[in-house]
């Protein structure tokens, strides 16, 4: 495998892929770049399926390790893509987390509070703060109530950012299936939506 | 004289249509939901990616 060679400056312009051969090839530093660029879409995804900041770092943290003892032993097939693997690694462990605690995803929030709220450093006045709060917590107890297969597929697409072959291959479902989820989820939150409009309207 | 007609697929046709435009609407309402549910994204902590980075350094 002929090594990239790279400056800290261009490191943004090489592909997952190559930062990959680069890691394995004993650029450790690259692995900062790689969660630099889809930390976001990984966390997110993990704490909306495990509504749980602390249990989400534990998740988040587990799956890096083992993309690192992956990577470390040979086993990567360079053949997938770096994110959507990294995806199948974080979802199994999310799934084995619900295994091992023998319950299944609840409808109700576990904690409201959201502590990146906490330390915005922007000015804004308190009742902005609360609107913006309240259509957070509203937005994310609706994606909460959407059943277990809706919300998933939903997640991996938009925060995920992951194509329906992905997500079938991911969830081994069809991609029809996987398409079909995502339009019930969408058309399920756009109910509570207008519901809650309607609520708001009345007073 | 003016011919009328009544059309055989008519409610054929609007459950098309309907199921057509329940679509729409539903992308529709995801591209206007996005930059909602953009604001939900999440960081993971700096002593999480701390932990990572000292991993990934060990050999």
């Amino acid at each position: 495998m002929g090594l990239i060679k790279h400056t800290p400056m261009r490191l943004q312009q090489v592909s997952d892929q190559d930062l990959v051969k680069l890691y394995i090839g004993g650029d450790e530093s690259v692995i900062e770049e790689l969660l630099r660029r889809h930390k976001s879409k990984i966390f997110t995804s993990i704490y909306l399926l495990v509504k749980d900041q602390y249990l989400a770092e534990d998740i988040f943290q587990d799956a890096f390790i083992k993309v690192i003892n992956t990577l470390r032993s040979g086993r990567y097939n360079e053949e997938g893509k770096f994110l959507p693997w990294v995806m199948r690694i974080a979802h199994n462990l999310v799934i084995d987390y619900f295994r091992k605690e023998k319950r299944t995803p609840t409808i109700t929030s576990a904690d409201g509070t959201d502590v990146l709220n906490l330390i915005q450093i922007h000015e804004e006045s308190a009742e902005e703060r609360m609107l913006r709060e309240q259509t957070h917590t509203d937005l994310r107890k609706m994606i909460q109530y959407l059943p277990d297969e809706q919300k998933e597929v939903l997640i991996m697409r938009h925060y995920a950012d992951l194509s329906f072959k992905e997500i079938a291959e991911l969830t081994d479902v069809s991609i029809n299936t996987a398409l079909g989820r995502m339009r019930y989820a969408l058309s399920n939150l756009r109910k509570m939506m207008n519901v809650k409009e309607i609520s708001i309207s009345r007073g | 004289m003016t011919k009328t007609f009544t059309p055989t697929n008519l409610k054929k046709q609007s459950k098309a249509e309907a199921f057509d435009q329940h679509n729409q609407d539903d992308q529709k309402f995801y591209e206007n939901v996005k930059p909602q549910l953009d604001k939900l994204y999440r960081e993971p902590s700096e002593e999480t990616i701390a932990k990572i980075l000292n991993y990934a350094k060990k050999r």
